[in-house]
């Protein structure tokens, strides 16, 4: 029988470095925030617009993700989903105190990176899927995405959608069902071909 | 589209993308909530289109954070700072963090620098080094009464030994105030301080006089003198 190999912090998933911060390992905190840490603070600034408050927002992640390793549950997604969410909504929680005002429909980081006019840099598309997810998005209706965009990326609702783009509330909730579902089938054609 | 997807119900397209851009509130949330949960269709395109709202979030492109990031964040996590319930961060207090801290945290990033040295146990609370190395031992133990964890004591060797004390769940009203006592080898004990907890949370934490390997464990003791919560390092 083969023995068991030792794993080193560098290359474990993120599923045992999260069971090893619930109990307190720092190595395996250090070595997940080191795997996640552009990606975070790149959602929380693409949100925010503002490295100070991207910055604080991103450890705010980190923090909550650690303290909270003990009960990520992996059936129910990926830890970098999670990750991301939890960066999301904290983003999102930020962006509202600190800045009440509506989102200028004009200043959106991600709605120009959905639009499929350039690819960032940076961004993890190795995966197939998220490529597809990034090629979808440059596919729909740019009414659609930009009010994904607004939902996905901003936490607004459709009445808030509808205020911004200066349209009726049933067109902003067609232009985000409409905007999903594309992406939704767009990536599920790939997957079932 | 894949044929063999269930039609989910054609009044409830809009509702179901909105719950899963999780930007639906009060009495549609409850509703499409409760629609959902009897209705197979309708719950696997939920399902379907929440996936493709989390994939998106990865399309952010990466950044890189301003130097020291990761130190910032295990400090904060040494310190015990929680996120603020309204989601906004706590104010800075890098300047009244006590050097050990920063001792505990430099220990640690130092161990995670050493190439490949960092091993994972997966049957241990304990990140033992490799034979013949010299970096520092971080262990970990639950705090418990009668069966129940109530929290964690984590020591630390190395240059700067410590401890570290975190009550997650030593409920009782109001603020009150601990005692953190050691047991050491030969069962002789050592107080090592007192402590503030609030709603029953709390963390604290103190450099070290003696060696990590004399601790056996650790007690927290309430102001009558009784053993709120005991943990074996």
């Amino acid at each position: 029988m083969a023995r068991p190999r030792a794993t080193s912090s560098d290359e474990a998933p993120d599923e045992a470095l999260l069971a090893g911060m619930a109990v307190g390992d720092e190595r395996a905190g250090v070595v997940f925030v080191r795997r996640y840490q552009r990606r975070v603070y790149g959602l929380a600034l693409g949100i925010l617009r503002d490295p100070g408050m991207a910055e604080d927002v991103a450890q705010d992640a980190f923090v909550r993700a650690w303290t909270h390793a003990s009960v990520f549950d992996p059936r129910r997604g990926a830890a970098a989903t999670w990750l991301l969410t939890i960066t999301r909504n904290l983003s999102i929680d930020a962006l509202r105190v600190r800045r009440p005002e509506p989102t200028d429909p004009g200043d959106l980081a991600f709605a120009e990176l959905a639009s499929g006019e350039r690819l960032p840099e940076d961004a993890v598309l190795a995966d197939e899927m998220l490529t597809q997810l990034h090629n979808a998005l440059a596919g729909i209706p740019e009414a659609q995405r930009r009010a994904v965009a607004l939902a996905a990326f901003y936490g607004r609702s459709a009445q808030e959608i509808a205020e911004l783009e200066s349209v009726p509330l049933g067109t902003a909730k067609s232009r985000i069902r409409m905007g999903l579902t594309k992406l939704r089938d767009a990536v599920s054609v790939e997957e079932a071909s | 589209m894949r044929r063999d997807r269930p039609v989910p119900c054609p009044d409830r397209h809009d509702a179901l993308a909105e719950l899963a851009l999780g930007t639906l509130a009060g009495q549609e949330r409850s509703d499409i909530l409760a629609h959902v949960a009897r209705c197979h269709p309708c719950a696997l395109e939920l399902s379907e289109l929440s996936r493709i709202t989390d994939d998106l979030l990865q399309l952010a492109p990466a950044a890189n954070p301003p130097a020291g990031f990761e130190l910032r964040v295990v400090e904060r996590v040494l310190a015990g700072s929680t996120t603020a319930p309204t989601g906004l961060p706590r104010p800075r207090e890098r300047r009244r963090r006590a050097s050990w801290r920063l001792a505990a945290v430099a220990a640690v990033l130092a161990a995670v620098v050493g190439a490949g040295a960092a091993v994972l146990a997966s049957s241990t609370t304990a990140s033992k080094p490799p034979p013949g190395a010299s970096r520092p031992v971080t262990l970990s133990a639950s705090l418990t009464r009668h069966g129940r964890v109530l929290g964690h004591v984590r020591v630390s060797s190395g240059r700067t030994p410590w401890l570290f004390v975190t009550v997650d769940d030593l409920s009782g009203p109001g603020s009150r105030t601990v005692a953190c006592e050691v047991t050491l080898v030969g069962g002789t004990t050592e107080k090592l301080g007192r402590f503030r907890l609030s709603q029953g949370y709390g963390s604290w934490g103190v450099p070290l006089a003696a060696p990590v390997d004399s601790l056996r464990g650790a007690i927290l003791v309430g102001s009558d003198g009784s053993v709120l919560a005991s943990a074996r390092i």
